[in-house]
Formats: C-alpha cells, structure tokens, sequence
C-alpha cells in the first residue's frame, strides 16, 4: 500500500512536470523565441575570492550611508553612484552628502568640485580626426546592424534546400579544385556575388585565389589583390582567427548530429573571404552581411561571406576587423540561423552584448589595439554619459562599445578565462564556456548574463564597477576584484586584456597611459545624474576622522559603492 | 489514482490560460479577429530577434509585437510599463502583432507614472513640458538635471518627479522622440 502511493506521488509529480514543463518553457523565452536552440546548462559558478581587507569596499543601497575613515590622514575614497536598472532613462537625479564626524567643515551644501586629469572636451573638439573616424565606422555599424534586424525576421532555410540534389556534383568545397568553391552545387573557379546590399553594383565575378580547409578567398575580377595579401590573411584566418573566435563563442551544428555548422549558411564547409573595392561604398575595411543568410531578399547570396575592401593596405586592421565581424557571423548563425530552420525563432544578441564580445574577440585573438584609443578617448572621458545597456542602433556610441567590452572581459576574467597555446590555439578556463553560453541560449543581454551568471546581472554590474574603480592603483588586497594582468598573445605579440590604469600599445603599436574613467573630486555635498545601467566615480580625500557618505534619489533601483583606493 | 486526477487537473489548469489565448478555452476568451480594437498592458522589452519590434508582455504573459507609427516611440521604452489602446493585425514571426494608436506609460520604475510631453525651453533655464491637454507644467530640477534635459529640448520625453501645482520637481526623465534627428553622413574614408 506504502508502495503503491510512493510510485502514485512519482507518477504524478512526473506527469505534472510533463504537462507543465512546456507552459514554464513558453514563459521562459520571453526574450527569445520558440524552438531555439537547447538552453545552456545552466549558470557557472563563480570561483571564491580570498577575503577582502575591512573597509574597502562597500557597496549601499541609495538612502543608506557609509564610513569613510581618514584616521590615517592620507586615505582616499571612491564614492561611486550606480543604476543597476534596464528602465531606459536618459537621466536619474542623485545627491552625495558628506558629513564629518565633527559636524562637518566639508559638510556644507557648496557643490563646488573640480575636474581631475586631462582635456574633458568632447572628442570632436579634442581629436577631430578620431572623432570623425569613429563617426564613420558607427556609421557602418548601423547600416550593419539594421541589416542584421532586417534578416533576423526573414525565412532562412538549411543549406541546399531549392537545390536538386540528384544534379548536385559537389557539396562541399573540398571535393572540389585548389581554385575552386562549391557553388549550388557545382565546383566553380568563379562565382557571382551579389553586391547590391552595400554597393551601387548589382553583382560582381569573384575567383577564387586561395582555398583552404577553413576558408577561400575570393577576389573581385575587377580589382587586383597582390598575392602575398591573400596568403597572409588565409593564414591568418585559418590559424588564428577562426579558431580563436570559434573557441570562445562556437560554432554549433545546424541540426543535431549533423556535420553542417550553424554560421555555414551555404553548407560548403568554408567561410568565403570576399576582396572586393566595392567594400569601400560603405567606408569600411570590412564586413559581415547578416542578409546573406535570408532566403527571400533577391540581393541575398545565401552564402557566409566576409567582405574585405580590396585596397587595403594594413593587414592587421584587416584582421583585427575579421576577428570582430566573424564573432558577429558566428553569433548570428547560432542565435538566428540554426532556431530559425528548426521552425523557431531567432534572436538577435542585444546591441551592447553583440559589440562587447565583437570588440573582446579583437582583444582575444591578439589585435586589441584599436580597444586602448577606444577606452583611452572615448570611454574613460564619457564613462557615465551613457548606460551600458544600449539596444536601439541609434545610440550605438564607441564609448558604449568600449563599457560592453571591459564588461565582456570582466565577466569572461571572472568565469577563470582562457590560456593560449604557443600557436594561438585557445585553452577553455571557463571563460570561453561563458561565451559560448550567451552564443548557444535563446535568451538576449541582461538575461543571457542571468542566465550565464551565477550571481546575476546585477551583482556582475558591481563587481565590474569595482574592477573599473580599482584596476591598476596597486591597492593592498585588491588584486581579486581588479582585472587580470595583460596576457601577451603568442602569435601576435600583443597585448590582450584590459588595463584601466597603466600602460598599453594602442593599434599604432604606440603606448598609451591609461588613467581611467575620469573622477570628480567631491569637496562638499554634491548633485548629479547619471542614466540607467551607468555609474559616475567621485573622488574624496582631505578629509579627517570619520566621515559618513549618503546617497539619495528617488529612484527605486539606485546604489552607490564606497571604495578605499589609498 | 485520485493523485493523478489532481495531478492531470492542476496541470490542465495551468495551461488553460495559454489555451484560452490561443482561442480554445471559454468563450468570451477566444483571440480577437484581425482589425479589432483591444486595449492591452504590460511591460516593454525590445526584442531584436523579433524583428527590431517592441513587444509588450501583457497580463496573461502574451507576447505582442507592437506595430505602427508609434513603434519608434515604444522602442525607446525598454523596461517601462505602458497601457496602450490598438488594432489586432496579423501574426508575425508566430507572434500576435498589435497596432498602438496610442499609449500611455503606467510605471517607469519604482511604480511610478511619468508626465508626457514635448520639452520646451523658455528664455536661458525655464524648462516647460508643454502637454496637450493636460496644460503645461514648469519643471524644476537642479543644475545637473537641467544640463542632461538641455540636450533635449525639443523632443518628446517622459519625466518623473513630484507635482506641486503647475510644478514638476524632476528627478528622472528619458527621450521618446525628436522631429529631428541627427544624422551623420560618413565620409568617404575608409573605416571599419
């Protein structure tokens, strides 16, 4: 009798999972879509930090206060107010108040303060050239992104699928020429590419140069690439970039237990690299093209493809851009293409989250350069002008860029990172499996952190604030909450990782003295604002004995970090 | 067995709501047909993979893509909760669609329902929310506020804060729409 009502309870709990797991799966996907791909397997775990010195961090909810102790009589505190929240807002009003144990010489309502450090004009005015260059590529990046939201709502099908198959003598390249692509189905030495996404040209005759087990490359018949161009970036890509960018983020099977992949849009077992001046209509280096995956736009070649402007002369901005655009194929390919053909729907990555991992990607396979004058000029004089969590192209920002980036990393840092092999291959520490977590779920920024995350968005955004407010001050016993010392990547030489204070190479090769964001030094009570997801860096010293500091607003979802740096 | 029957029975009723929106439950409850009016509320989220579409949740956990002409405005919204009133267009991508003719914004945090306007400036620091009907209100804000609002005189904005009188003292606010936006033509440079 015992038995039997044991083995009714598992029956029923059974049943009762089964009819009500599809009805919480529905509900679960919220930002994501039906028949995606299988979710991850569920949030990492954060390693555990050694023990923190007293007083060195401590983070408050707005209208609660915190110690600061200048007993020493040298000590300096961050305070640093934050919005955790993904209410859009432009602006939240908040106010610091300062109060001295003894009531309080620094205690009075004067909001007199003084920028610290450099030149705070906007960049425009501070480095027209840089500003208009970053004008230009945000430009690309937009008309880029549109196309991307444009074929993520489109019918995609598998690879093959208007092809007969019975007339078909080649599927893959490979069983094809030295010089030559599967093209519907036929081996081709040259193939039509329809350029009327992103050129005044409707089509092009591309042949093909070079092919290898990842890759061919493809040059336009009217433009001429020199050959040593061609064997270095088919070099590059086959050792570096591809298998540093598929270590990170995946590469998964279109259909389980499958051998296509899901970034391989035409099913021939390469990526095409495509040469062709018609790049430079756009005023790019380069590109991915997210409408070559649709089935139904006429301009779509229904081939993964990366443009490259045929006149290009510095190979490792070259590179540096396919390792960027090729995170964008890959991310596309396994959050819209491969849910797509199941019968689902896609997802596109939020815009912060796809351009944080697309910047990491630079850094990761070892041309991060263009990172350092985007954190050194952009960033670190705009760091609270905007939210990190930027979605509408619209407000695509490089300082925006540059936020999702440190984000990334800190993140990837915190989930035991990556080594590298002497050739540059990858070796999972943990980080990469985050990566590939946001790739692989069908849930799209703050809730793929959450998801990814143990601790959560919110908690991630603190200990990234942290990061950023202690990174590269030699504080005591800060080590754990700052971002990991620069790896040096052994193929190309550079840096990669991220400094907030100290010294790195920019793209130039040049070194740059990072000072990180810029702080205002609070010499009484003060009030600013900041918009959401974003967090300002206040600097108070001078002061003696013990001071209390309050945060107040009105906001609901307003914290503030009190941060020893001396 | 009378287990199982409960079991069976909790579960039918759990999923009877996603049933009645597909139009199989009580009647009354079924979809409404294509071109009727519905009036519907919840949260925004700007789903990307949806199509660049704002979708509104609402309060049976249906997913709306939300259309038409204020769909710019809605996309701005992210997080905010709105009441708008609409038509039913067809389905998109398997997801219902819904016209908004017109909304308002019920909670942009903390459960608060922010005043709608076009921000207007009058003389060197006088920021007015001129609104249609409702008459205009005078915000007061401090300095740093006010900077952050300079940068949108002009556009339509939501803005929280506490009405005294004709007065709003203003502690948050975001952009919904600019007549004219501003548009940067690349150069012909070459850049990534």
């Amino acid at each position: 009798m015992q038995r039997n009502r044991l083995v009714h309870r598992v029956l029923t709990l059974a049943l009762a999972g089964l009819l009500v797991a599809p009805v919480l799966s529905c509900n679960g996907t919220e930002e994501g879509g039906d028949g995606g791909p299988p979710k991850s397997d569920g949030p990492s775990t954060t390693p555990d930090l050694p023990p923190l010195p007293p007083g060195l961090v401590t983070h408050k909810n707005a209208g609660e206060s915190a110690e600061a102790d200048f007993s020493g009589g040298t000590e300096e505190y961050l305070v640093v107010p934050y919005s955790v929240s993904d209410v859009a807002a432009s602006a939240i009003d908040f106010e610091i108040k300062i109060q001295s144990g003894g009531g309080g010489a620094d205690g009075g309502i004067g909001t007199s303060y003084h920028k610290l450090r450099w030149d705070t004009r906007p960049l425009k005015l501070r480095n027209p050239g840089l500003w208009a260059y970053w004008q230009r590529r945000l430009a690309v990046e937009r008309w880029q992104r549109g196309l991307a939201e444009r074929a993520a709502r489109a019918k995609m099908r598998a690879p093959g699928a208007d092809l007969d198959k019975t007339l078909a003598a080649c599927t893959l390249s490979s069983e094809c020429g030295a010089t030559e692509v599967c093209h519907e189905g036929q081996c081709a030495a040259t193939v039509k590419i329809k350029t009327g996404e992103f050129s005044s040209t409707a089509e092009i005759n591309a042949e093909v140069k070079k092919k290898g087990t990842l890759a061919a490359i493809l040059v336009d018949s009217g433009d001429t690439v020199d050959q040593a161009n061609i064997d270095a970036m088919l070099e590059k890509f086959e050792s570096l970039i591809h298998p540093c960018d598929v270590g990170l983020y995946d590469d998964p099977p279109l259909k389980d237990g499958e051998k296509t992949l899901s970034s391989d849009r035409n099913g021939d077992g390469i990526v095409w690299l495509v040469f062709t001046s018609k790049v430079a209509e756009q005023n790019a280096v380069g590109f991915f093209v997210a409408t070559d995956f649709d089935d139904t736009n006429a301009k779509s070649n229904k081939t993964d493809i990366l443009y490259i402007d045929a006149g290009i002369t510095e190979l490792e901005k070259a590179y540096s851009t396919m390792a960027h655009e090729f995170q964008h194929l890959l991310n596309f390919g396994s959050k819209v293409y491969k849910p797509t053909v199941a019968g689902g729907q896609g997802s596109l990555e939020a815009l912060w989250l796809d351009e944080g991992q697309a910047h990491f990607a630079e850094d990761a396979c070892g041309w991060g350069g263009e990172n350092v004058t985007l954190l050194d000029q952009e960033v670190f004089t705009a760091f609270s002008d905007g939210s990190l969590l930027v979605l509408d192209k619209a407000d695509d920002s490089a300082a925006m860029r540059g936020r999702a980036f440190t984000f990334v990393r800190w993140l990837f840092e915190k989930q035991g990172g990556i080594s590298y092999e002497s050739d540059g291959k990858i070796t999972d520490k943990g980080g990469a499996a985050l990566l590939k977590s946001f790739h692989k779920t069908t849930k799209l920024g703050i809730e793929a952190v959450n998801e990814a995350y143990a601790d959560g968005f919110k908690k991630a955004f603190e200990g990234w604030i942290t990061a950023v407010a202690l990174d590269g001050r030699g504080v005591q016993g800060a080590a754990a909450l700052e971002f990991a010392d620069l790896v040096k990547h052994p193929v190309t030489g550079n840096d990669t990782g991220v400094v907030i204070r100290g010294t790195r190479k920019d793209e130039s090769s040049a070194d740059v003295n990072l000072q990180g964001p810029l702080e205002e030094e609070l010499s009484g009570d003060k009030q600013d604002t900041i918009p959401n997801a974003s967090a300002k860096f206040f600097l108070l010293k001078g002061q003696t004995g013990k001071v209390t500091v309050t945060v107040t607003t009105q906001e609901a979802d307003f914290r503030f970090a009190l941060i020893k740096i001396k | 067995m009378r287990g199982l029957a409960i079991c069976v029975s909790l579960a039918l009723s759990l999923l009877a709501p996603d049933a009645a929106a597909r139009g199989k439950g009580k009647k009354g409850k079924q979809d409404k047909p294509k071109g009727a009016e519905v009036v519907k509320e919840g949260k925004i989220r700007v789903v990307r993979g949806m199509g660049a579409e704002p979708q509104l949740t609402d309060q049976n956990d249906k997913r709306h893509l939300c259309t038409g002409p204020l769909r710019e405005e809605l996309l701005r919204l992210h997080g905010h909760k709105v009441k708008a009133w609409g038509t039913v267009g067809d389905k998109k991508l398997m997801i219902p669609t819904f016209r908004v003719a017109r909304y308002e914004i019920t909670d942009s945090g903390g459960g608060r329902k922010p005043m709608v306007g076009m921000l207007r400036r009058e003389g060197k620091e006088r920021y007015i929310l001129e609104r249609q009907k409702e008459g205009n209100l005078t915000i007061k804000a401090r300095a740093a506020f006010k900077r952050r609002l300079e940068s949108r005189v002009g556009c339509k904005i939501w803005i929280l804060g506490d009405l005294e009188d004709s007065t709003l003292r203003a502690y948050k606010f975001g952009w919904i729409s600019c007549k004219a936006p501003k548009v940067i033509k690349p150069r012909k440079e070459t850049s990534k």
